[in-house]
């Protein structure tokens, strides 16, 4: 188990270290892929773009070669590279600055993950409770099940912005049912502040659009396995000996279709944290889809590889847990 | 104009994935680890070719290319080279789709898009590049099931080519639940694709797209017309791929335990 454990962590780091050095890599070679370090503006006609573009990348640290060798034809420059100076930054935790303000990318992700965080574990966490409690209540109601699956891959199969988008539509919108206000978070709330409870209105709807999203992910294979569950040997001899419909939906079945369920929340968070990139872009909340978005509209590398590497590490750390709690639920799998 | 980016973007980027994973999946569950076998000796020689064309200017490239073709066939028309070494086909596949399924889709395509200026062209390699796994994962358990029946063991042991037997007597087989990919694969390239253009990613200003008209009709909330459209246009949409699944499929998805649908291996 530890062993087993070990080796998918080790792959997982590497997985993610492969794709940060991709797109680091791609974002230094490929032509026209460098930052937008000017506006028009800043571009003066009278011929000093050369130089003031010249001192940006002496800044960035961009006039180094991107790689210890170059191809076609073969060239070798050596450790002073910009993918060494990342590297050795990287072993050191530090994952560079951004090019836009020079601040530190961990700076940023930390600012955006203050509002990102509470964002999608309450999603999660509620998603996980609806699809439990759908799962087991359907179970017993075919009817219902059928009109629940239909349900499920219809909103499975819409993209997360077209849910966020009729949920603003609908209940934020002045002309219909202004229940919820629509943008951004109350005034008094500050990117870096603390969360507080006037925050929450602000929150429902993004929560709402992400758990609509998610629970049909959860709801479908859970409910499946319940149902594939039911008719076995145990229940009926549970039955017999007169065990309550709710105690051998919640202590019979539920533990042996846990591995099932584990396993798809943590696929799922990934597709969370995702989802929230695009639920913050419709709510226009200040988090880490904002961020992103942003970075990608101005070539910020350095904050792209960054959350890149994070989502990355949240997938890790989801599948080791996942791992974790089904050996502890099912001692068989250690 | 959101329908035509769409058949200039979303369906080829389907078709391309669907082939490639189509094509990945058979290969990896036809021949799996040691099934293909190729001479050493042509091994060294395509590597060799292979290293020299990187190392050397970009003007030797043909020269490389036809030193290769020239040492293959020299290799394979000799009987001195009789040894071979296996080719970890499956292997390279799986790991392959383990690298790409690492990352969410959403946030390897909003990153991928970034490194390069907003074309078509671009933006249906990205597509494909990202969807094509669940195609090949479909396609190999499929090949790898059905190359376990006897009438492909009555016709290898017949003699029958590889070809053949993809061709005539395993793919026919496997079409039935191979022909849901296409349009799961169109239906995850038009949600990634809307969703860029949305976040107004990967999409040159004077084109017009779904998502950017939803993106655009945020910024008038009274203007509820916009919205209306553009959503019942991608509703619609979808739910005119999801009728052209067969009914089988849900209940497959029913009746199966562990296994899910390629749909819903996370949407980003």
């Amino acid at each position: 188990m530890v062993r087993a454990l070990l080796v998918r962590t080790a792959r997982a780091l590497s997985t993610a270290w492969l794709i940060a050095s991709a797109i680091f890599l791609l974002s230094r070679s490929l032509p026209g892929s460098g930052p937008r370090l000017l506006t028009d503006e800043q571009a003066s006609p009278f011929g000093q773009q050369a130089t003031t573009e010249a001192r940006y990348q002496q800044r960035l640290g961009l006039q180094t070669p991107p790689f210890y060798f170059r191809l076609l034809p073969w060239r070798w420059h050596g450790t002073p590279n910009q993918y060494h100076s990342w590297l050795t930054e990287l072993a050191q935790g530090n994952l560079g600055t951004s090019f836009r303000d020079d601040m530190a990318v961990t700076t940023h992700l930390r600012q955006a993950l203050r509002l990102t965080l509470p964002l999608t574990v309450s999603a999660l966490l509620l998603s996980a409770g609806a699809a439990l409690l759908l799962a087991q209540w359907a179970v017993h109601r075919p009817r219902w099940y059928h009109w629940l699956l239909v349900a499920g891959y219809f909103l499975d199969s819409l993209p997360l912005f077209v849910v966020g988008m009729t949920l603003l539509l609908v209940l934020a919108n002045p002309d219909f049912w202004p229940l919820f206000p629509a943008y951004g978070l109350p005034a008094a709330a500050s990117p870096a502040g603390t969360l507080s409870w006037e925050m929450v209105p602000y929150l429902v709807l993004p929560v709402a659009a992400l758990t609509l999203t998610s629970v049909p992910a959860l709801f479908l294979p859970l409910a499946a396995a319940l149902r594939e569950q039911a008719p076995q040997l145990y229940v009926t001899a549970a039955r017999a000996k007169g065990a309550s419909r709710h105690r051998i939906s919640w202590h019979h079945l539920l533990p042996n279709v846990m591995p099932v369920f584990l396993t798809r929340l943590a696929d799922l968070v990934p597709g969370v944290v995702a989802g929230a990139l695009v639920v913050e872009v419709v709510f226009a909340l200040p988090g880490m889809g904002r961020l992103l978005a942003e970075a990608v509209a101005a070539r910020d590398v350095p904050i792209l590889v960054g959350g890149v590497l994070l989502v990355a590490c949240v997938r890790l750390l989801a599948w080791l847990l996942a791992d974790f709690t089904s050996a502890l639920v099912d001692p068989r799998l250690l | 104009m959101g329908a035509r980016r769409l058949l200039l973007v979303s369906v080829p980027a389907a078709l391309l994935a669907s082939i490639v994973g189509v094509l990945l999946g058979t290969a990896a569950g036809y021949w799996g680890d040691t099934g293909l076998r190729l001479r050493q000796a042509a091994v060294i020689a395509l590597l060799t070719c292979f290293t020299g064309l990187l190392v050397s200017e970009p003007t030797a490239v043909g020269w490389w290319l036809l030193t290769a073709a020239l040492a293959t066939v020299v290799i394979y028309s000799l009987n001195c080279f009789a040894a071979t070494v296996a080719v970890p086909l499956d292997w390279l596949v799986q790991s392959t789709m383990a690298w790409l399924g690492a990352v969410p889709r959403l946030v390897l395509v909003l990153a991928l898009t970034a490194l390069h200026a907003p074309t078509d062209w671009w933006l249906t390699g990205m597509l494909a590049l990202l969807c094509w796994t669940n195609t090949a994962r479909l396609t190999r358990t499929l090949v790898q099931q059905l190359c376990h029946r006897p009438y492909v063991e009555a016709g290898r042991t017949a003699g029958l080519s590889s070809a053949r037997l993809l061709w005539h007597h395993i793919l026919p087989n496997a079409w039935p639940s191979l022909r849901t990919s296409l349009p799961l694969n169109l239906n995850t390239c038009l949600a990634l694709q809307t969703t860029l253009a949305f976040l107004g990613i990967g999409l040159a200003p004077d084109q017009a797209d779904w998502g950017a008209t939803l993106a655009n009709a945020r910024l008038e909330p009274s203007a509820w017309w916009l919205v209306v459209s553009a959503l019942l246009a991608l509703t619609l949409t979808v739910v005119a791929l999801y009728l052209l699944l067969p009914p089988s499929l849900t209940k497959l998805t029913v009746s199966s335990r562990l296994t899910s649908p390629p749909t819903l291996r996370h949407k980003y």
